[in-house]
């Protein structure tokens, strides 16, 4: 940085640059003057004179200009000079008085320097000119031959006169410079304070917006924010490319990110966010969706957006949830194969009964079918020997035979069991058809799609499979009403059934095992509205009352170690709520029982959560 | 008739009862066999009867066949106890001497009952002796 001191040099060296530049030019000016005066002016020396000598005297200091501009030398040089040419055109027009004003002039523009040194300098030489042409030549300086002795300390006096005015003038006028520069120095001074201070925020600003970039970018979730009004991505966290498998360039390009959108939910999520718009609510449910990556992979996401009234703007959180989901899956997969395997020990308990009376009557028709053979067989003897006219001493022989036959039969026994066996087998038959059907509704292969469903159908087979589980301890009523079909993932409305009433079994189960009283479960169906309404009511002891705002919470149970894992009302509850749109809701009262609802959209449910 | 052996089956099913009516029905001559559809009748008839074997479902509404085989156990402890069950689990429970397996077939049944009417009565011994009888041998 510059000192004012420096730029005082700098401020007086233009000034002596620009000066001396000023007096190159009068100094070619004068001498052309010259050239024009020599023309008119006698005698031939003079003109000679003012051609030569003015050209000479010109060429140092044009040379010094130059060469060394601003150099001291150079306009001490250039003050000598400029006083000779006041002598030279004072001598060529023959002292005129007029003339001298020449030697004002110059030294007032000398002056310009603002260095009273140049004027001494200029004043010494036309001093000296004054005094020696004045003793020895003094018409070329005065105009006449016989001036008074004094005439020269009268021109000096004019001179010194000025040169105190001009003097001053020098002095102040380099005390202003110094002002000036001193201003200049300052005003340098705080515009570098200034502009280091500007450097400064400006890092802070961009280390606080690394900062802050930083925070955004290195976290998993996604943030961005949407301009509604003027329908733009404002921001887009850059992870959003290692989601989608794609570069940074497309994450700009919004045909490109609406188009990852899974087509199944894109309406869904439209819906969803008009309604976040219209709803004048800050944050909003979270919305859940799939994408679908570049590559092809689905994604489930997690969307927390927030939209403060007024604003046009949404920011949103974007979670990937794909882990997760795959997690509750598994979940309820695992669930659905602990049930499944227990269900499976009882069916084949259920299915055990009817294949023993099965076996046993058809055991006892194949019996029955070899002793009356037999017996026919006996008798056909007789028909032939009566046929054949046997004697009839061999005949009763043969009589005998055939009645010890049926006697040992017991013929009227099978008359009378022989039909109702058959009975009882087609009917162990139907039997074990009937849970062997209701597995199959039960199981019901996953369809990935919702698929319209006798719910009262559902039911029937569910209790039918889950009988091992209440026959002993309780009773079951249905009261079934009239349902449209229901549109909805039946495997999963089945197992919500089954988890509850397996419930009802065990809480009716427990009482049982203290009192010894059969309890009863009540299956209700019912249409409410635009709702197909589940109530299963059970005469158990009643959800206590610590445990009635946790039991849809997973993993809690109040089952012993090894009866529960407390995943089938957390999972019936995500099944109902978040899969259907629907609602699971109960009732309990402490010794007299439980009583739960499920309440399920009938129509086409086209908004359902499916990627919860 | 003072001979014969006297059999109780206990089952909570009428039709598997009649099952075994029928099937057993040739047996009529040497076994005296009664037939008590669930605990109840069960306890009644072991009220008025000894028998030499019982064979009892396990699960029943109401009593149950460790309840009725218990009670067999506590009156008359000669008599052979035998679970015929679905599930082969709670055997231990029940103290009982034999256990079979549902679905059993006739063959087995008959010779599974004909094995332990043959089997002199354990008078005085108190441990059970238990024999799995593979089912549908």
């Amino acid at each position: 940085m510059r000192n004012r001191n420096d730029i005082f040099a700098d401020m007086l060296g233009q000034l002596h640059r620009r000066a001396d530049r000023l007096f190159m030019w009068l100094l070619i000016g004068q001498w052309v003057f010259a050239l024009g005066l020599a023309l008119v002016i006698q005698p031939l020396s003079y003109a000679i004179a003012a051609i030569v000598a003015g050209g000479l005297i010109n060429v140092l200091p044009i040379a010094l200009v130059l060469s060394r501009p601003g150099w001291r030398g150079t306009r001490h040089v250039i003050a000598v000079v400029q006083m000779i040419w006041s002598a030279l055109l004072i001598m060529l027009t023959h002292g005129r008085i007029e003339t001298h004003f020449h030697v004002f002039g110059s030294l007032a523009l000398i002056a310009f320097y603002r260095d009273w040194k140049v004027i001494a300098t200029a004043t010494v030489v036309i001093a000296v000119d004054h005094l020696a042409r004045g003793m020895w030549w003094p018409d070329s300086v005065y105009g006449i031959a016989d001036p008074e002795w004094w005439r020269f300390l009268e021109h000096a006096g004019w001179v010194a006169f000025e040169d105190v005015i001009l003097i001053v003038a020098c002095v102040t006028g380099v005390r202003e410079v110094r002002a000036a520069a001193t201003r200049e120095s300052r005003l340098e001074r705080s515009n570098q304070m200034v502009e280091r201070h500007v450097e400064q925020r400006t890092t802070q600003l961009h280390e606080t917006m690394e900062y802050y970039r930083a925070l955004v970018e290195n976290s998993e979730v996604v943030t961005f924010e949407y301009d509604h009004a003027a329908q733009r991505i404002r921001y887009l966290a850059p992870q959003a490319s290692k989601l989608l498998e794609c570069t940074l360039g497309e994450l700009d390009d919004k045909a490109f990110l609406l188009g990852s959108i899974h087509p199944e939910d894109k309406l869904r999520v439209q819906h969803e966010l008009a309604q976040l718009l219209t709803a004048q609510r800050s944050w909003s449910d979270p919305i859940d969706c799939r994408l679908v990556s570049k590559g092809g992979r689905i994604l489930h996401i997690r969307t927390f957006l927030n939209a403060r009234s007024g604003s046009r703007r949404i920011r949103a959180f974007t979670l990937d949830m794909t882990r997760q989901r795959q997690l509750e899956l598994e979940l309820q997969h695992s669930q659905k194969l602990e049930s499944v395997g227990r269900l499976a020990a009882g069916v084949a308990h259920e299915i055990n009964t009817p294949i023993q009376f099965i076996g046993d009557s058809v055991q006892f028709m194949a019996q029955a079918m070899d002793d009356m053979m037999t017996v026919m067989a006996k008798q056909q003897v007789i028909v032939g020997a009566i046929a054949a006219g046997m004697p009839s001493s061999d005949l009763l022989d043969a009589c005998l035979d055939a009645q010890d036959a049926a006697d040992a039969a017991d013929l009227s026994y099978i008359f009378e069991q022989l039909p109702q066996a058959a009975e009882r087998a087609l009917d162990g038959i139907e039997r074990v058809g009937t849970i062997v059907r209701s597995m199959k509704v039960f199981a019901h292969p996953d369809k990935a799609d919702m698929a319209p469903v006798d719910l009262n159908q559902a039911i029937t087979s569910t209790l039918t499979i889950a009988r091992n589980e209440y026959r002993y301890v309780a009773s079951v009523d249905t009261e079934l009403g009239d349902l449209p079909p229901v549109t909805c993932y039946a495997g999963e409305i089945n197992q919500v059934i089954l988890n509850i009433v397996i419930n009802a079994a065990h809480a009716i189960g427990d009482i049982h095992a203290q009192t010894g009283t059969r309890g009863k479960i009540t299956v209700r169906t019912a249409v409410d509205g635009d709702h197909a309404v589940i109530s299963i009511r059970d005469t158990g002891g009643g959800i206590p009352d610590g445990a009635s705002n946790q039991i849809f919470d997973p993993f809690f149970t109040t089952k012993p170690v090894g009866k529960g894992t407390g995943q089938g009302l957390a999972i019936a509850r995500s099944v109902i709520v978040d899969r259907h749109h629907g609602e699971l809701t109960f009732e309990s009262q402490t010794g007299v029982g439980t009583t739960f609802q499920i309440r399920l959209p009938i129509a086409a449910v086209q908004l359902t959560r499916q990627a919860a | 008739m003072t001979d014969k052996k006297r059999i109780l089956f206990v089952d909570d099913d009428p039709s598997l009862l009649a099952g075994l009516q029928n099937v057993l029905h040739r047996d009529r001559k040497r076994w005296d066999m009664t037939f008590a559809l669930g605990g109840e009748a069960a306890l009644e008839h072991i009220g008025q009867t000894t028998f030499d074997i019982v064979v009892s479902d396990l699960r029943m509404p109401m009593i149950d066949g460790v309840a009725v085989l218990a009670v067999v156990k506590r009156r008359a402890p000669l008599t052979v106890r035998v679970l015929l069950s679905g599930s082969d689990c709670d055997a231990i429970a029940a103290e009982v001497d034999e256990l079979l397996v549902k679905p059993c077939s006739a063959m087995t049944l008959r010779a599974t009952l004909e094995r332990l009417l043959a089997q002199p009565r354990r008078r005085g011994t108190n441990g059970p002796c238990l024999t799995f009888v593979s089912t549908l041998s």
